[in-house]
């Protein structure tokens, strides 16, 4: 159910029928307790029930502390960020207690799902309140944004660090990712070894496309000495997460799985390259099973939706990651390495590549005629075969991948 | 389901508690039940009372209070079926999670309130947060004006704090057409 823009009338106070619980009144003492195990601030409130026309008024006989045990559940749970919002509206005493710290902290990620559209000043400092709160998907949203819309790097990453600090998986990708590339810098500023120290914690953590990114290191010996079999070892296991994940998001959706594995011995022609929810698990796909993408992240929809909607350009000259999921844009020329084949797509790293070429590039990409001589047999060599089906064959054009 | 104060006799030999809501309806629950209530608990703890004293609640209605004490028999046998074993203790998750699913769902928005601080006077852990849950998922992404009349709230705003603060929040609100 979607909340509207509502007009708001004066409200009379005792409209419904109210339980009148004691007609006397009373001072409520709350006792000091424990909700969900943490320690609150327990700010009491002896109160007397306020008696309007003879009926009790059970919001005001309700102490802060309580209040505030609902919005943390409510924030906890939000789909989206109308769902905690509204009650910022409502009043006073809730717009405070909802800004309370202890609230913010635990707000959910999708309670950051903020649309690039409406980006504005006041949504910055929402997210900001949040982060200060220690809210770590605040800190990781807003980490991203301000390094790449907004343009702050310094601040931007060092809310992403922040985020890592906690061992938020996807800020440690996303750390990773800006030291391979040399983020924000020059080519030279490209930090190989923290970015597999990186790529590793998230890794550890179980991020799939760390993983990814950590077994292509390993096979190419790229910031990390060459160990072919540990690589492959863990583009397997990135395989096998995907494939858990999937299974366990269709259990409980309650779809039925059969449809999702029925064998087709010829995988099925990609789709339609627009439609891009299709086939989102590299392994399966190459079976001709159609499951759905896994859901990007909030931040990488701003992003996308920042660099695409809102027509901002990440500047002269500068790309975005082909992968549409991702979002990120290039910070300076060249940044990122395309495609050896057909030089039309480029990416920001391997797991997007990897992720891309199953789900889209494979149908598209064809050989151009290109007179940048750096390898003559730009055909297939470096293209996944169907039936390893583990996207790591694609890291090997790493030293064919051009990077003009 | 208000008991008539008399409950039908445990069959677990053991001690009983008398509990008196605020209109003076006596309940007697197992002291393994009782003793769910922290409240009750440290009654008995602190005070050294013997069990034969009826403890006064007198912040708690009798509604709210038989249906808090049904929960918690519910909860105590729940708890003495899971033990150690795996499979049981999921069994006994899910049962109990159906439990309180099933309280809340039959509750009016005033019902819950009530027992809310029920829970909350009587200090029980569990109770409370599910109930916090409920009425968080309750008021989610409902309008202003539902939650308004969900906590039987006064709009104290000023008509600038509030063009303000709903200024504040405008960036949450995907458009127009909503609802």
């Amino acid at each position: 159910m979607r909340t509207r823009r509502g007009l708001c009338y004066p409200r009379v106070v005792g409209g419904g029928g109210d339980v009148c619980m004691s007609s006397e009144n009373r001072i409520v003492v709350k006792r000091r307790r424990d909700s969900a195990g943490e320690h609150m601030p327990c700010r009491k409130r002896n109160r007397k029930s306020p008696e309007i026309a003879g009926k009790c008024d059970l919001f005001d006989a309700l102490p802060d502390d309580l209040v505030i045990s609902i919005l943390c559940k409510l924030s906890s749970s939000a789909g989206c960020p109308s769902d905690f919002t509204n009650v910022l509206i409502t009043c006073k005493r809730l717009n405070g207690l909802g800004l309370h710290s202890l609230v913010l902290s635990k707000a959910s990620q999708r309670t950051f799902a903020i649309r690039a559209k409406n980006w504005s000043e006041s949504a910055h400092r929402f997210l900001k309140l949040c982060a200060d709160a220690g809210n770590v998907e605040a800190c990781y949203t807003l980490g991203m944004i301000r390094f790449y819309c907004l343009q702050n790097r310094g601040s931007g990453a060092s809310l992403m660090a922040k985020a890592a600090i906690s061992s938020h998986a996807q800020a440690l990708y996303s750390l990773a990712v800006i030291q391979f590339n040399g983020s924000g810098g020059s080519k030279n500023d490209k930090d190989l070894r923290a970015g597999v120290a990186l790529c590793a914690r998230a890794a550890f953590l179980g991020h799939i496309d760390a993983l990814r990114e950590l077994g292509h290191c390993l096979q190419d010996g790229y910031g990390v000495r060459q160990n072919i079999t540990e690589g492959r070892r863990f583009l397997v296991q990135a395989n096998t997460r995907e494939l858990a994940a999937v299974v366990a998001s269709a259990a409980g959706s309650g779809a039925p799985t059969r449809s999702l594995f029925t064998w087709n011995p010829h995988p099925l022609p990609h789709p339609h390259p627009r439609n891009v929810n299709c086939g989102g698990c590299p392994l399966l796909s190459d079976f001709g099973c159609n499951v759905p993408a896994p859901e990007a992240h909030p931040a990488s929809r701003f992003l996308a939706e920042w660099f695409a909607a809102r027509c901002v350009s990440p500047g002269p000259g500068l790309r975005l990651c082909s992968h549409v999921g991702c979002g990120r844009p290039e910070t300076r020329r060249h940044e990122f390495r395309r495609c050896s084949v057909c030089g039309t797509v480029n990416y920001c790293s391997r797991a997007c590549q990897a992720l891309d070429w199953k789900m889209r590039h494979k149908a598209d990409c064809t050989p151009t005629e290109r007179w940048v001589d750096d390898d003559g047999d730009g055909n297939g060599h470096a293209n996944g075969d169907a039936g390893e089906g583990d996207g790591g064959v694609n890291g090997n054009n790493d030293d064919v991948m051009a990077e003009s | 389901m208000a008991n008539n104060g008399e409950n039908p006799s445990p069959d677990v030999g053991g001690k009983t508690v008398k509990l008196k809501a605020d209109d003076g309806e006596i309940f007697e629950v197992e002291e393994a039940v009782a003793m769910e209530l922290q409240t009750v608990k440290s009654f008995f703890d602190d005070d050294g009372v013997s069990y034969d004293t009826v403890v006064p609640l007198l912040n708690v209605s009798s509604t709210a209070l038989a249906k808090v004490i049904q929960y918690c028999r519910r909860a105590v046998e729940l708890r003495a079926k899971s033990g150690d074993d795996e499979g049981a203790n999921e069994k006994a998750r899910e049962e109990r999670e159906g439990l309180e699913a099933e309280l809340v769902r039959e509750e009016s928005d005033e019902g819950i309130k009530e027992l809310i601080l029920a829970a909350n006077y009587l200090n029980i852990k569990d109770m409370l947060s599910f109930l916090c849950r409920a009425v968080g998922d309750r008021i989610k992404n409902k309008s202003v004006e539902y939650v308004r009349r969900f906590f039987v709230l006064e709009n104290d705003f000023s008509p600038e704090e509030e063009e303000r603060t709903r200024n504040e929040v405008a960036w949450a609100f995907e458009g127009v057409d909503a609802d």
